[in-house]
């Protein structure tokens, strides 16, 4: 039998190398073997995205708004603290968009809440026609806001205008109306625009929300007598109510930042400059990154205590 | 040995993820690497037709992606923001005349007096406006003062004169109202160039040397011009819809108005018949009472971030060259800036009411363009005009309140 040569020990070196790259496997094995960390791994890129796309831009946003930034004199861009909140909070320009946006919010919210939960009771009875009429119901609400603004630009101008032509065609007006013209009715209109648009979204969350409710507790109703009034107010109406605080959070957050709509209708016209428009209007028309910036946080602050008192009501929906 | 399986496998998962991401990346990057490409950010009618920039890729080797933006102040506000992230929008910038002191001044574009020729300059009409400091911020490419131009087939049926003060321009519009021959018979919008257009004819002259504000003097052309605004809307010579809609143009080419706020070489749109109702009847007229009136030109600028200043360069030399500049007063009725060009237009016959607009060259003021703080003037101008329309507030409370605005921008900016 031929002798085996003996097995010779590996040197140093090539014992630290082994040694290195096993614990180098055992540390890979660990995070990847590991749920936690490889689901840190995997969403990591998205994170960095994130940060980089919305928290980078924010907290940047937060920097100018403690600085004097003109885009026309960046030689003298200097922090000044709080001086833009407090410059915002004293300008009457932006106690007069305040105002406006409180209006615009309190009439989109009480008419949008009004029209929907009329629809959806209707749209919540069984009748021939309804699926046609629950796919038709939800077609504003799938139109763009600026393809919305267009259209009731359209609609309500005052040479050529859709409504001039059916109210003239019906003898209710003598001659074509320009509805813009008057700043009170042209926050009207704007405030229609939004209301037209977003209506249907609420209307489709009460019709859920109407769909939930037990029928049972209707026909024990009307056992002991109760009218379809007397079902509105002490069934429906108590049993939407957590759907109706949720869409009445959502609709303030977005009439409060409304846009797209006032901006195609009006453009930067004064009689419809809500506080998003006087923002932009600050940091990108006149170029004041810093005062536009502060004002942005400001409404921030606004959709803080909207958005806080929505997720509370999520929270309180939940223990129901 | 199932745990090394599992290992492995999830190695694989993560290094093939993160290989495929390479190689997309590497490849994209080759690609756009693979040929010279430029941004072009520019209004609608700064752009050249797709013909013309296919010739200057088959010249140059250079691609132009062109980003067209609906007009000049959110073109301002693309470039402005950009500057604030120290990025550029695009290479080659649209420059209007009302956006070269924002620009230069927020540093949004580079001084081209050492990579701009004489050469090249002397071709050119108006490089002075573009100056600021001394120093050149982009090159003209087109020339244009604002004018009014007029549908004659109904003065010509009215038997009536072209108007030449502003009197009798009123008179005759509330006659062709009365007559029921057009119910809006004026189309100017509610806006600070409709003021500067009255007010500047009146014989106004809206700042001093200092660039101090003396529109608001009682008799002022300011004034009268604010006055006479406010009485075209109150009397519905202008429709109230050019409250929030200020551009003038389609109502005139849709046969609405007889007078409308117009610019040199506006007459190539109006007597198309493909894109006018009142073609072939437009005509100039010299502004009425002192015919004063002010330039609205444009340039070419290279973005201050931009890394590819030479090709920028190359492709501001084509578009001043005499073919892209004709080519540009076909389609948009822009007056070019090459004077062989425009001498070119001239003596092929095609520049319609030569006469008239020879005749108003003579009477041009100066808009304090340069003003770093002027484009924030005319946003407060705008609102303040519609504001006075609406009866919100008087001339005299419009004018005051303008003036008192400047003096506040003055001693923030200086």
């Amino acid at each position: 039998m031929r002798k085996r040569a003996p097995l010779q020990a590996p040197s140093q070196t090539l014992r630290m190398k082994i040694r290195n790259k096993q614990k180098w496997q055992r540390s890979l094995s660990v995070i990847i073997d590991n749920q936690k960390w490889l689901a840190y791994l995997i969403l990591a890129p998205v994170v960095i995205l994130i940060f980089f796309m919305a928290y980078f831009p924010a907290i940047q946003s937060f920097r100018f708004s403690l600085m004097y930034y003109n885009t026309r004199l960046p030689e003298r861009i200097h922090f000044v603290g709080l001086n833009n909140y407090v410059r915002i909070l004293k300008d009457p320009l932006f106690l007069e968009a305040l105002k406006r946006t409180v209006y615009f919010v309190v009439i989109a919210v009480g008419m949008i809440l009004g029209i929907a939960l009329a629809f959806s009771l209707v749209l919540n009875k069984s009748f021939k026609g309804r699926s046609i009429l629950r796919a038709l119901v939800i077609v504003p609400w799938a139109i763009p806001p600026v393809i919305n603004g267009f259209m009731w630009k359209w609609l309500l101008s005052g040479d050529f205008g859709f409504l001039n032509g059916i109210l003239y065609q019906f003898g209710l007006i003598s001659s074509y109306k320009p509805w813009l013209k008057d700043p009170f009715m042209a926050l009207n209109w704007a405030t229609l625009t939004f209301v037209w648009r977003f209506t249907p979204f609420v209307t489709i969350l009460l019709l859920g929300a109407l769909q939930s409710i037990p029928l049972e507790l209707y026909d024990s109703a009307k056992v002991d007598g109760a009218g379809a009034r007397s079902c509105l107010w002490h069934i429906t109406l108590p049993l939407l109510r957590p759907m109706l605080t949720i869409a009445l959070i959502i609709i303030m957050i977005f009439a409060f930042t409304v846009f797209d709509e006032i901006y195609t209708l009006t453009g930067l016209d004064p009689a419809t400059k809500t506080l998003m428009m006087y923002g932009y209007e600050l940091a990108f028309e006149k170029g004041r990154f810093g005062i536009g910036s502060a004002l942005a946080y400001v409404i921030g602050i606004f959709m803080f205590l909207i958005t806080y008192s929505y997720i509370k009501s999520i929270y309180r929906e939940v223990k129901y | 040995m199932r745990r090394r399986d599992k290992l492995a496998f999830k190695l694989r998962v993560v290094i093939g993820t993160l290989l495929i991401g390479a190689i997309g990346f590497c490849l994209l990057s080759v690609s756009l690497a693979a040929k010279e490409k430029i941004i072009y950010m520019s209004t609608p009618w700064g752009v050249p037709s797709k013909n013309l920039l296919a010739e200057f890729e088959k010249q140059t080797g250079i691609e132009v992606e062109v980003t067209t933006i609906g007009d000049e102040k959110a073109l301002r506000d693309k470039v402005m923001i950009a500057t604030a992230g120290g990025i550029a929008p695009a290479d080659v910038i649209f420059v209007g005349i009302t956006n070269v002191g924002v620009f230069s001044s927020g540093r949004s574009i580079v001084q081209l007096d050492e990579i701009v020729s004489p050469d090249l300059l002397e071709k050119l009409t108006g490089a002075d406006l573009f100056r600021i400091g001394g120093y050149l911020y982009s090159v003209p490419i087109y020339q244009q003062l604002v004018m009014i131009d007029y549908d004659s087939s109904v003065l010509e049926k009215m038997g009536a004169p072209v108007p030449t003060t502003w009197e009798e321009f009123t008179q005759l519009c509330r006659e062709i109202k009365q007559k029921g021959i057009r119910k809006y018979p004026i189309t100017f919008g509610a806006r600070a160039w409709s003021w500067y257009l009255i007010a500047l004819s009146m014989g106004g002259v809206l700042f001093d040397e200092e660039l101090n504000p003396t529109f608001h003097q009682p008799d002022s052309g300011g004034l009268g011009a604010m006055k006479l605004l406010r009485d075209f809307f109150e009397e519905e010579l202008i429709s109230a819809e050019r409250i929030t809609s200020v551009n003038p143009h389609p109502s005139f080419w849709a046969g609405e108005a007889v007078f409308h706020q117009a610019w040199q070489g506006s007459l190539t749109i109006a007597n198309n018949p493909e894109t006018s109702k009142i073609a072939p009847n437009a005509k100039y007229i010299l502004l009425p009472d002192e015919h004063f009136t002010w330039s609205l030109p444009a340039a070419l600028g290279i973005s201050a971030f931009s890394n590819k200043k030479d090709e920028a360069y190359k492709f501001i030399v084509w578009f001043t060259k005499a073919e892209i500049q004709k080519s540009l007063y076909e389609a948009y009725g822009m007056f070019p800036a090459n004077k062989a060009a425009f001498a070119a237009l001239g003596e092929a016959g095609k520049i319609e009411g030569f006469d008239v607009m020879a005749e108003q060259a003579r009477f041009v003021r100066r808009i304090p363009y340069r003003a770093p703080w002027y484009t924030e003037f005319e946003n407060e101008a705008n609102d303040t005009i519609k504001r006075m329309v609406r009866d919100q507030i008087s001339p005299e409370e419009a004018v005051g309140h303008l003036a008192n605005y400047v003096y506040e921008l003055k001693k923030e900016y200086e």
